[in-house]
């Protein structure tokens, strides 16, 4: 009978002590080396977003982060990943973004990046992020990461408070519950406590470090490449760094790469996306304002967390096409005040390096489709990130920041009127 | 709290088998306790239906009073009088609660699904077996007690698989030998086993990593060719059908596994279905339980009562009839709306069709072959016609199409 029992539940009970040992025991299990490091750069794979051990590994090497969404996937030979590896840039970006990221994931994926502590970053911001009702739950819910979930209430016991407050009601408001546990300990920071004993205990030692242990053993498995296809992009583009001429031929190959619509749009976006049914876009957009939106508050909690770390970061602004916006009717006004609005919160906290590419002088082909910057986008902001990206250490100079939680407020949110000030 | 469904993440299992361990124990020494098995029921039920605003719970209180009420209505009028008229009085009035939630959707009335629960077809399905056969007078004697124990049997309230009432009265009364428990044992570490691999690893593969993947892609390419047909609408139509033969298979496996650690024989309700080699075949493979129980109280009785009135003469046309009805009532039963429906109507032309080719093929057994060859072939077609009908039942061409 004994051996009977034992044919039957000592299979289970080897395995069981096995999924122990692999998710609790504290070993360090090394699958991050270089070569997946560069791979992770930009592969825009979810689990590098969502995980911590990637990241945290390109930090000790010399990566500075370029944090976005959807637009970072278009990799025309002018994409940053494929210049800086064309013209040996000393760091090189590290892509973090994916359609449906915005403001409130990059604030949790900033927190997790221990390692980008006193360092640089770039910020891509999207307009169409501010939207009446900001991040729709479900890509909130998509994107969040338990990891990064657990790093966040274990660190709330330190930093801003309004911030901590607030970042906890807002997940809590956007319906995500990752267990008894952390929805218990969200609730209590989300009312301004400190979260109890045990639930730091449970959600240290017993959640996280099992957590750390996928993130470690599958964080970086079988990742999405595109380095073929930076490869590729990098190839088109010549021997000699010169703006005048890359501009040129940014124009050129974006010609060629648009032939079947007046609107600048790249063809197979075009054909895949829009062919069909564009004219149900026409004048679509007249009423559209990106003023008042919850996002703002998403927002100033993501520059909390660039505050809180001493890091520097540069904000570009990202364009819409021109043409675009003129077939959907979007008004200039919405796109000009939703420029002010966001450099108004950035400027009044210190927040000083912003490339505004919303509105320049000759917007032609500045977008690779509608709203995605790409071809002369692209090389006007490797313009700026040249330099930039010269050196990966923040320069304790520009990182003074004057964090104001007014910014975390449904009134800021709201509000249009702040010429003045608050 | 949020209601918990039942074996839907991996902790569950922990929590379920801490909970189980006095019942085993009990059963490994020779015993039930009666009181621990309604203690653990009433536990189940709370975390599964009394969550959140507990409208679920209170829905599900509400169902269970009005099904003993038709139940043993009916079993007392059974004793004395024996009325066709009388006996579908009862079964619709048992399907009522069923009828509203599913007709909930279509009017969007919010008021009218005052029953909904997670489950509820699958107690309706035991309620109306138990009238059934109430009515064929083998079931004549059935305690409030017993009637709850069999509907409330909480390794299957959520999904099934569909016992019957006189198989799962066998297994609670007798208490098995040491032996037998420990070839239950047996048998539910391997279903569990095999149901974590089918639901968390495979399904969670098909349908949480690939599927939203081809879904896109497959929206994506949908203004490019006639009816938005493209490669990935069909590599979306056998990933999701790998996705539900998985997470569902995966799921009945948890149950039959529970069932057994209970000592109770819960019948499987898969076995092998892309095996299969015709439709008819499949029908005996997938969801088992269910499809037999539509066989059993559907199928037949129809087909018998087509024959005592001698409604329709010829054969054939009786069991096409009668798989339509079966079908169409199959794809109602899914829900209102036009895929299901669809489905239900497609299976009913399978199955037909598949009744023609064998009567053909018996009358001309000398010039059809019949080889490795051909019985490949046949499992391709099926699994294809099946991987097919699950494309119509997803309801993707609904989005595809009409979104």
């Amino acid at each position: 009978m004994k051996k009977k029992l034992w044919m039957i539940f000592g299979p289970v009970i080897v395995a069981i002590a096995a999924l122990l040992i692999l998710l609790w025991a504290p070993i360090n299990f090394k699958t991050v080396t270089p070569s997946k490091v560069q791979q992770a750069a930009t592969s825009l794979d979810v689990r590098v977003l969502k995980g911590e051990s990637v990241k945290n590994a390109a930090e000790k090497e010399n990566y500075i982060p370029i944090i976005g969404s959807s637009e970072l996937s278009r990799m025309d030979p002018f994409h940053p990943s494929s210049m800086a590896q064309k013209y040996d840039w000393k760091n090189k970006p590290f892509l973090l973004g994916n359609p449906g990221t915005a403001s409130l994931t990059q604030a949790m994926n900033v927190n997790g990046m221990s390692g980008l502590k006193g360092n640089k970053a770039v910020v891509i911001i999207s307009p169409q992020w501010f939207t009446k009702n900001g991040v729709p739950s479900a890509a909130f819910k998509y994107f969040l990461s338990p990891l990064q979930l657990t790093g966040f209430i274990l660190n709330s016991d330190h930093g801003d408070k309004a911030m901590n407050k607030y970042v906890a009601t807002r997940i809590l408001d956007l319906g995500v519950s990752k267990g008894p546990m952390e929805d218990g300990a969200l609730e209590r920071i989300s009312e301004g406590k400190q979260i109890t004993k045990f639930q730091r205990f449970y959600i240290k030692d017993f959640a996280r470090s099992s957590l750390k242990s996928q993130d470690n053993l599958f964080g970086s498995v079988s990742m999405n490449n595109h380095q073929d296809m930076i490869n590729k992009a990098s190839s088109k583009l010549p021997d000699e760094y010169n703006y005048k001429k890359l501009n040129n031929l940014a124009i050129k190959m974006a010609k060629t790469k648009s032939q079947d619509n007046e609107l600048q749009i790249g063809d197979s976006f075009y054909r895949r996306q829009l062919k069909d049914r564009i004219t149900i876009y026409r004048n679509a957009h007249k009423h559209v304002t990106y003023t008042h939106s919850p996002e703002y508050n998403d927002f100033e909690a993501l520059l909390y967390m660039f505050a809180q770390n001493h890091v520097e970061v540069m904000f570009v602004i990202q364009p819409i096409n021109p043409h675009w916006v003129k077939y959907t009717g979007l008004p200039m006004s919405s796109i000009a005040n939703f420029d002010t609005k966001i450099k108004y919160q950035l400027k009044s906290q210190g927040f000083n390096n912003i490339v505004d590419l919303s509105q320049v002088k000759n917007p032609n082909y500045i977008a690779e489709d509608t709203i995605h910057m790409g071809w002369r986008g692209w090389l006007m902001m490797d313009r700026r990130l040249k330099d930039y990206y010269k050196d990966k250490k923040a320069n304790p100079k520009n990182t003074q920041y004057k964090m104001n939680d007014y910014f975390l407020t449904n009134t800021w949110a709201q509000n249009t009127d702040f010429s003045n000030n608050k | 709290m949020h209601n918990i469904t039942p074996y839907s993440s991996p902790h569950y299992f922990i929590y379920l088998l801490l909970l189980l361990l006095p019942i085993i124990i009990g059963l490994w020494f020779g015993k039930r306790f009666k009181v621990y098995d309604f203690f653990a029921t009433v536990v189940i039920l709370i975390t599964a239906f009394f969550g959140g605003n507990m409208s679920q719970g209170i829905s599900l209180i509400a169902y269970v009073i009005f099904e003993m009420i038709t139940v043993f209505g009916y079993l007392s009028y059974r004793k004395k009088h024996n009325s066709f008229w009388i006996f579908s009085l009862f079964v619709f009035l048992a399907i009522i609660p069923l009828i509203f939630v599913k007709l909930d959707p279509l009017i969007k009335n919010p008021t009218i699904s005052l029953f909904a629960f997670m489950g509820i077809s699958y107690l309706t399905f035991k309620s109306v077996e138990i009238i059934m056969e109430m009515r064929d007078g083998v079931i004549k004697e059935i305690k409030p007690f017993e009637f709850m124990r069999f509907l409330l049997f909480f390794p299957t309230i959520t999904s099934g698989p569909i016992d019957r009432f006189r198989r799962f009265q066998k297994d609670v009364l007798n208490v098995p030998s040491r032996e037998e428990y420990v070839e239950l044992l047996h048998s539910g570490v391997n279903k569990l086993m095999q149901g974590l691999l089918y639901k968390f690893i495979i399904g969670y593969f098909f349908g949480t990593l690939l599927l939203p993947k081809v879904t896109i892609l497959a929206m994506s390419y949908r203004n490019q060719a006639p009816l938005g047909l493209s490669w990935y609408v069909l590599a979306y139509m056998y990933v999701y059908s790998m996705y539900l033969f998985f997470d569902f298979a995966g799921y009945s496996l948890f149950a039959v596994a529970i069932s057994n650690f209970m000592g109770v024989k819960t019948p499987m309700n898969f076995n092998a279905p892309f095996k299969s080699k015709n439709i008819k075949d499949f029908w005996n493979r997938w969801h088992m339980t269910l499809s037999f129980w539509f066989r059993d109280f559907i199928y037949m009785r129809l087909t018998f009562t087509i024959i005592k009135h001698k409604w329709i003469k010829n054969r054939v046309a009786i069991a096409n009839v009668s798989y339509f009805a079966l079908f169409l009532i199959m794809g109602i039963w899914h829900g209102e709306t036009w895929y299901y429906i669809v489905y239900g109507i497609f299976h009913a032309l399978a199955m037909i069709t598949n009744d023609a080719w064998l009567r053909f093929k018996r009358k001309h057994r000398k010039q059809i072959p019949s080889n490795k060859f051909t019985q490949a072939f046949a499992i391709f077609l099926t699994f294809n016609i099946v991987c097919f009908s699950f494309l119509i039942f997803s309801g993707f061409l609904d989005k595809l199409w009409f979104s």
